[in-house]
């Protein structure tokens, strides 16, 4: 942590962490269709348990969703510092607050994405999406 | 032409007198050189009259949205021409001491002192007065320029010029409407069957003659002549227009072919009023990127152009999908997600080995399920979410809590190494886990990292009398470590049990 280069990587982890959920609960909420965009090519979204991989499987998933108003109240990030990700920023995010779907009520909701640099954007490789009570409400 | 001079010079007895000596007449009323001259020089310093100086009686000032030539209104030489918006300028050149002037000699005089090149459009001659437009700004300033002189003409009569912003009013005759229709069926594409009016007053056709489509008598016109020669038109461009607004115009019922409509970087400030009009139409491609409105609904923009154009499906040459849906339905939700099947077993043991170290009296052998630079951090959701979890709220690392040093806050609540984790986890209030109420989500198995998340019910159970359901979601970064796993990342958010989890959890969990 005293190593200036792994102090800046947090600092630029946390900035990211903050920037990124805003981007995305305002692209989920509002511009929908744009949400694909924000991940790789090969991407993973699993949403309550029903995974979607690639961008155009994901992008259908989501417009398959009612219409959501997202509100975020925790926010926490780490660097992945591994050999893995030697050279390419790679944060672990996981983040919460409540969410509510067209004709449902309001729930709590979390939250776990792991994002990585492509080029000069960071982009999601994969995006763990629970509804607090989903599997008990049912 | 003249001001009533006679009236403007005397001093108002009232308001009222005011108000009806101040009507503005085109016929003069003397002949008296001097009053004429005071007149002319009253309103050369009076930007509120210039409709009455040598305006056609046509032109209208109130409530135009034309803006105004904004001077200094005692010294006209230092007066400084604002760049019109629509790019026209009015001029009145006015020759004091005649009632009748030769215009010719008048254009020539002006031509020969003026050194540029200017061409002037609806010129009109009222007695003495020369009124014509410029759509050239270095022209209107360098005319406003020559007027700030004293000029003389050659028989010493006065000469007066003012420039102002205005574009002409025109007369839409058979003649003009002709003209018109000539430039658009050039403009027109029968085998695309369409129509593009794009800038269509830079047309080199229009070279003389204003034919602004955000004058809204022409835009109608135009409109006109499309719905009575071309009533199958399907595509239409009328982008960089400077049209401000469109209304009382059915398009369904003028143009009902229409499918595509391009008004791209006009002046439009309201999508409302566009709607109105393009109502019953089944445009399929809309492009209006570049006018007011669409900076204003920011990110609203396409959602309020899906739902005020159902049936727009491009728009600024984008697919459009409303995120607005009529779907109330969820996806059934499932416990578990692997995204590789191998990584099942790996997972299942892996949990099983955690939760019961984790539940037991010892904690301390969880140090072995950690790498030496492991990272472990919490965060739980504010009081007003789920309660204030007293037992753990120190360790609240959470972006949104607001601190002074949020940098150095983090750093702190950061747990990094074995140690540190461990101390946190024995440190943990006591719990019981039910591996039943867990949902499971791998999301990456490789040879050298994996991850998953576990998400899930725990009871508090050293936590006095109440013993309180609480809810868990874990994410792992999991990298291979001698013939095992080790944890190289984990994030803990911790909050309250909600809703059914409540009554399951207490049942669920002993």
């Amino acid at each position: 942590m005293d190593d200036p280069a792994v102090k800046k990587l947090f600092e630029e982890c946390n900035k990211t962490a903050q920037k990124f959920t805003s981007l995305y609960y305002q692209a989920f909420d509002k511009r929908r269709h744009d949400l694909g965009t924000l991940y790789l090519d090969n991407g993973l979204l699993v949403w309550n348990g029903n995974g979607a991989t690639g961008r155009d499987q994901i992008q259908s998933a989501v417009l398959q969703l009612p219409t959501t108003s997202h509100r975020l109240n925790t926010l926490d990030a780490q660097p992945i510092i591994d050999e893995t990700t030697v050279g390419q920023a790679t944060f672990c995010i996981t983040c919460g607050g409540t969410v509510k779907y067209n004709g449902h009520d309001v729930k709590p909701f979390q939250q776990s994405f792991i994002i990585t640099a492509d080029g000069d954007k960071f982009r999601i490789v994969s995006d763990i999406y629970r509804v607090q009570d989903a599997l008990f409400a049912q | 032409m003249s001001h009533n001079h006679r009236n403007s010079l005397q001093k108002p007895k009232n308001a009222t007198a005011f108000k009806q000596t101040r009507k503005v007449q085109f016929k003069p009323v003397t002949k008296n050189k001097k009053s004429l001259e005071l007149a002319a020089r009253h309103l050369n310093d009076d930007d509120e009259d210039m409709d009455g100086v040598g305006t056609s009686s046509s032109f209208k000032r109130r409530g135009s949205p034309r803006p105004m030539m904004k001077g200094n209104h005692s010294h006209p030489q230092q007066r400084k021409l604002i760049q019109s918006f629509y790019g026209w300028y009015h001029v009145a050149i006015t020759a004091l001491n005649k009632n009748e002037v030769n215009k010719d000699e008048l254009w020539t005089y002006i031509m020969s002192q003026l050194n540029h090149h200017i061409i002037p459009m609806h010129w009109k001659l009222d007695n003495a007065t020369i009124v014509f437009y410029v759509n050239d700004f270095t022209a209107a300033e360098k005319l406003l320029h020559l007027g700030s002189k004293k000029l003389l003409m050659p028989d010493n009569s006065r000469i007066i010029i003012k420039v102002r912003a205005g574009y002409p009013s025109v007369t839409l005759d058979d003649a003009y409407k002709e003209k018109m229709k000539l430039v658009m069926a050039k403009r027109y594409n029968a085998a695309g069957r369409s129509l593009d009016l794009s800038k269509f007053n830079e047309d080199p056709d229009f070279s003389t003659m204003f034919c602004g489509l955000f004058h809204g008598p022409i835009f109608k016109e135009a409109i006109e002549i499309i719905s009575q020669n071309i009533p199958d038109l399907e595509i239409l461009l009328i982008n960089d227009n400077k049209i401000s607004r469109i209304d009382n115009i059915s398009f369904s019922a003028k143009l009902p072919n229409l499918k595509s409509l391009n008004i791209a970087n006009n002046r439009i400030q309201n999508i409302a009023t566009l709607s109105i009009c393009f109502k019953d139409c089944q445009l399929l491609d809309l492009t209006m990127k570049g006018n007011p409105f669409v900076d204003k609904l920011r990110q609203r923009y396409r959602n309020e152009v899906a739902k005020k154009f159902p049936t727009v499906k491009m728009l600024d040459g984008e697919q459009l999908v409303s995120t607005e849906n009529n779907i109330t339905t969820l996806p059934p939700a499932k416990a578990s997600f692997f995204c590789q099947i191998e990584g099942t077993e790996i997972v299942k043991q892996f949990l099983a080995q955690y939760f019961l170290i984790l539940d037991s009296a010892n904690r301390a052998p969880l140090a072995d399920a950690y790498h030496a630079d492991a990272l472990l951090s919490v965060t739980i959701p504010p009081a007003g979410q789920a309660g204030r979890i007293e037992s753990i709220w120190k360790n609240n690392r959470n972006f949104m809590r607001i601190v002074p040093d949020p940098e150095t806050f983090r750093a702190k609540q950061l747990k990094v190494g074995r140690n540190s984790i461990v101390g946190f986890l024995c440190d943990f209030p006591k719990t019981a886990h039910n591996l039943q109420t867990f949902a499971v989500d791998m999301c990456l198995f490789t040879p050298k990292i994996l991850s998953f998340n576990v998400a899930g019910l725990f009871k508090e159970i050293d936590s006095g009398e109440t013993k309180p359901i609480r809810y868990f979601h874990r994410q792992f970064i999991i990298v291979p470590n001698g013939s095992g796993f080790c944890i190289k990342n984990e994030l803990l958010l911790v909050t309250s049990g909600h809703g059914p989890q409540l009554k399951e959890g207490a049942q669920l969990i002993v």
